[in-house]
């Protein structure tokens, strides 16, 4: 391809940034830049494009840029996303938004204090609870136990589901769905032996029943869990007294 | 580099109406106004069970006055300029009640309609997989319902009420 070609693709983006700086601002402000972009650029380089060449006080978070560390989780043009996983192309319009995420303290511009999303995640025991000896080899488990709860490993802790929920952004003792997530990981688990006691934890105000099925987390997931269903599966098991009950209604009332 | 002008660094937390504008910008799907029409239609028919428990309240405490609210209810007040009125009659008022009735009519059947879908979805894992779909059903049936009682509610609008006087007469007995 020619360099002709590659430049008639460029396009010219203007993007709104929330900025604060904590030790001059009262609260967030908006500022506008203008960057030319290619289409199979990554938001992630169209920030850094602005922050290398017009305004080096930008601060973000990034780390591998290859949406696996979960560290880019911002809000993109309203919709909770990782920069590094929305191309330029996808952009709908000439305008990028680019926002922090709801519902934890900002730091500074796009950087959200993600501790107390932390301290929820710690809450449900998100660890192996096994007190049985441990074998010489492996714990060893059927592919079908596996596949249980194969879509809750797939989780990165970006925040993005827990801060695009409408409970969490109103209620911030609700655990939030990714510390759910994390914990469905281990409920269904037939390792593991701590199903009980994170059920027991779950089940509170604060636990699943804060969820109130926005489905606002399945679909901001930059890895594809069904969050709504995974937090729905443990609800099922609280409601039916074991995790082997959650599949279907009809197991229920064979039973 | 003068740091004169600075402060300590300290956190944004947003208040409760950054939260409401910030969560009302969100571009959520299907999932997030079903949630948010949901809770403002529940918010609809708690405000009708207020008036309605103070209404028949005065049933037992005040007979006569019960009888005056539901002739305002119907269109009748007393006290207003009689140069506004149809012998008694004030369409507006008729018509806002009737307006406002209709209103309940359609957030008792969303909320119903809406909550069977989130009872499935809350309670049946799988049906989450299909909450869109069951979204349509909701509004298919919302719509199908709001037709006929839409007409059924409205028609009588289009006369002055019969009865008006005879109300009239008893509240002022």
């Amino acid at each position: 391809m020619s360099t002709a070609a590659l430049a008639s693709d460029m396009r010219t983006l203007k993007v709104k940034i929330k900025r604060y700086n904590p030790e001059l601002d009262e609260a967030p402000h908006w500022e506008e830049y203008t960057t030319e972009a290619d289409p199979l650029d990554r938001v992630l380089d169209v920030i850094q494009k602005v922050k290398w060449y017009q305004d080096e006080t930008l601060a973000l978070r990034r780390s591998c840029a290859h949406g696996v560390c979960g560290s880019d989780a911002m809000r993109i043009n309203g919709v909770n996303a990782l920069a590094c996983k929305i191309l330029v192309r996808n952009v709908k319009g000439d305008t990028l938004t680019l926002e922090p995420i709801l519902g934890l303290p900002v730091i500074k511009d796009l950087i959200v204090d993600m501790k107390p999303f932390f301290d929820h995640y710690k809450s449900v025991m998100p660890f192996l609870i096994n007190d049985e000896p441990a074998p010489t080899t492996e714990r060893l488990q059927s592919p079908a136990d596996r596949a249980r709860f194969d879509e809750t490993t797939k989780c990165i802790l970006c925040a993005c589901c827990t801060t695009a929920c409408p409970p969490f952004w109103s209620d911030n003792k609700y655990v939030g769905p990714a510390a759910i997530v994390n914990a469905h990981r281990f409920i269904f688990d037939s390792r593991d032996r701590g199903a009980q006691e994170r059920l027991d934890i779950l089940n509170d105000a604060e636990g699943v029943w804060r969820c109130r099925t926005v489905f606002n987390c399945t679909s901001a997931c930059p890895r594809d869990i069904k969050v709504t269903q995974a937090i729905s599966e443990v609800k099922r098991a609280l409601l039916g007294g074991s995790i082997e009950m959650d599949r279907d209604p009809l197991q229920i009332i064979e039973a | 580099m003068s740091t004169s002008t600075s402060r300590p660094p300290q956190v944004y937390r947003r208040g409760t109406w950054a939260r409401i504008t910030e969560g009302l910008r969100y571009g959520g799907g299907i999932g997030q106004w079903s949630w948010l029409l949901h809770r403002v239609t529940g918010l609809g028919i708690l405000v009708f069970l207020i008036i309605h428990i103070i209404d028949t309240f005065l049933v037992v405490a005040y007979p006569e006055l019960y009888d005056h609210t539901v002739a305002i209810y119907g269109g009748s007040i007393t006290g207003l300029p009689t140069s506004w009125s149809m012998n008694g009659y004030y369409w507006p008022l008729r018509w806002a009640f009737r307006i406002g009735e209709l209103g309940l009519i359609a957030c008792v059947l969303f909320h119903s309609l809406n909550g069977v879908r989130v009872v499935m979805v809350d309670f049946w894992p799988r049906a989450s997989l299909h909450q869109r779909v069951m979204f349509n059903w909701v509004l298919g049936i919302f719509v199908a319902i709001m037709i006929p009682v839409s007409i059924w509610v409205l028609l009588p609008l289009r006369h002055a009420p019969e009865m008006h006087s005879r109300v009239i007469t008893s509240a002022s007995m």
